[in-house]
């Protein structure tokens, strides 16, 4: 079987991808990269989606944040979908924001009463988009707190917030060394039906017990494997592949998503 | 029961400032230490794209102590990584007045990281600026480049390097205005320049006007010039602009209405 694989789109390669069109089954983009980048930014997303199918993936909505859902922000993310008739908007199982915003992801105490909160404010995003939200399983480097487990945390907020999980088999790899448990165990335990969508990446070795989430290698092969057992598992769904930095040419990337279709 | 907000609280505060807050108990101190640069790195790589020449101008020290009182001072209240440099304006507005700590910095640090941002801004804005044809610019009706912004200056910011840097202020202040002209060639690539133009003061009030007041023809600019300009009789405005305008127009600086 092949899967849809999509490429998360950058702009040092958008002007290779308008001129030569390559076959990608779809482009990711992040709507905070493009929201009031100006008239350039919008001609470009438009030629992009007279050729492709796009998927959204935010960065900034900061769902477990101590401070205000940011309502006016969800207003203009809504405009911006909208306008580019973009219908699949995921974020971070994180919060990047604590009196102002710090513009990294940092991760929510498992509590239980924080997944009730994040699970609230998920419904609240839901219903001012008139989307659902996928929500990422984040990597994280320290837990803030372990009052219930990482997976009975994501767990909860997904059940409560009714919504779907985008699997990140990248993210389960690393924490699952940074936090020392079995990435199998971990993916099979997580609920089928609410996996919708995947991102696979590359990742980091700062040191034997500590991986980074950079998105700036080629994915390791421990990753692949972790992607066809959840295939395996879960049954199928279109994954994106990201690269953020280190960013080779277009080619080197395209073949890299071939690597990613191949996997059963 | 602790609630789970102070805890992210604390980690937001040791982040801001990890040399001063007391770090989040029971967290291993190499894995905070991986936040810690995280944050820092991102943040300061955004500030360093968005004012090379700030950054440039001042030293090491005097620049990683602004990124750190940034940091630690400031609440971004924008999402969005564009607005960043926003926001490190907005900060750096009151900063060397509060500043109290042993590093001092030169006046011209807030004028010149607003003429920086004004870049930014041009490419930023939402409208197309591609400047549409006229033929008879004396018939035309005018309006001003919607990307264009200008703003007076009591520091000579357009030419501020490490060489070149003011002591003192400008006996005049200067006015500068920023604007992007843009351009899209016959397979459809998009190209886009940033352009700056020092303003006289007559310029300059003949900008303001028309931002404020879009649609005027040459004749009616004259009238309403005349009334800031008393030295200047209608008849002579008038000739004036009949030369000003098309070489504003020919800068890309003003746009004719469509008729």
């Amino acid at each position: 079987m092949r899967h849809s694989v999509g490429l998360g789109l950058r702009r040092e390669f958008l002007s290779e991808v308008l001129a030569s069109t390559p076959a990608v089954d779809f482009w990711e983009i992040a709507p905070e990269n493009w929201m009031a980048r100006g008239y350039e930014a919008e001609y470009q997303l438009d030629r992009i989606r007279e050729r492709y199918a796009v998927s959204s993936h935010g960065l900034s909505l900061s769902i477990g944040s101590p401070d205000p859902l940011d309502e006016s922000f969800v207003r203009q993310l809504k405009t911006f979908l909208d306008r580019f008739k973009i219908s699949r908007y995921s974020e971070h199982l994180s919060y990047c924001s604590a009196n102002g915003h710090l513009y990294d992801l940092l991760p929510i105490p498992f509590t239980e009463q924080a997944a009730e909160y994040v699970a609230a404010r998920v419904k609240r995003v839901q219903d001012i988009l008139e989307r659902p939200v996928l929500l990422e399983n984040v990597s994280y480097y320290a837990p803030a707190k372990t009052e219930i487990t990482e997976l009975a945390f994501i767990k909860q907020v997904l059940e409560h917030a009714d919504c779907q999980l985008l699997l990140d088999v990248n993210n389960v790899y690393v924490n699952s060394v940074n936090h020392n448990y079995d990435p199998f165990d971990f993916i099979a335990a997580l609920p089928s039906q609410r996996i919708t969508y995947g991102h696979i990446a590359g990742h980091f070795e700062e040191a034997s017990d500590l991986l980074i989430d950079t998105h700036g290698a080629d994915v390791r092969s421990e990753v692949y494997e972790l992607l066809a057992f959840a295939y395996q598992q879960h049954g199928d769904f279109p994954v994106l592949l990201e690269r953020d930095f280190n960013i080779p040419p277009l080619d080197v990337l395209l073949q890299e998503v071939k690597k990613v279709k191949a996997v059963s | 029961m602790e609630d789970f907000r102070d805890i992210q609280k604390q980690w937001a505060m040791w982040l801001r400032n990890p040399d001063g807050a007391s770090p989040p108990a029971n967290v291993s101190s190499r894995r905070l230490q991986v936040y810690s640069r995280l944050v820092r790195n991102n943040i300061e790589s955004f500030i360093e794209r968005g004012f090379p020449v700030l950054a440039e101008v001042l030293s090491k020290q005097q620049w990683q102590s602004l990124l750190q009182s940034f940091i630690e001072k400031h609440n971004s209240e924008s999402p969005l990584f564009a607005n960043i440099g926003d926001e490190f304006v907005n900060f750096l507005e009151t900063f060397t007045q509060k500043n109290t700590s042993a590093i001092s910095y030169p006046d011209f640090i807030y004028q010149l990281a607003c003429y920086e941002r004004m870049e930014v801004e041009a490419y930023h804005a939402e409208m197309s600026c591609v400047p549409p044809v006229v033929k008879q610019p004396e018939l035309s009706l005018w309006r001003i480049n919607p990307s264009l912004q200008w703003r007076d200056f009591n520091y000579p910011v357009h030419t501020i390097q490490p060489q070149l840097v003011p002591n003192e202020p400008l006996p005049q202040p200067i006015f500068i205005a920023v604007y992007r002209v843009d351009c899209v060639d016959e397979n459809k690539q998009f190209s886009s320049t940033v352009k700056f133009m020092q303003l006289n003061p007559v310029t300059m009030l003949l900008i303001d006007l028309l931002q404020r007041q879009p649609g005027l023809s040459i004749a009616d600019m004259a009238v309403r010039l005349s009334e800031q300009l008393p030295q200047y009789s209608v008849q002579q405005l008038e000739q004036g602009l009949l030369t000003t305008i098309p070489d504003l127009y020919q800068r890309a600086m003003l746009f004719p209405f469509a008729n």
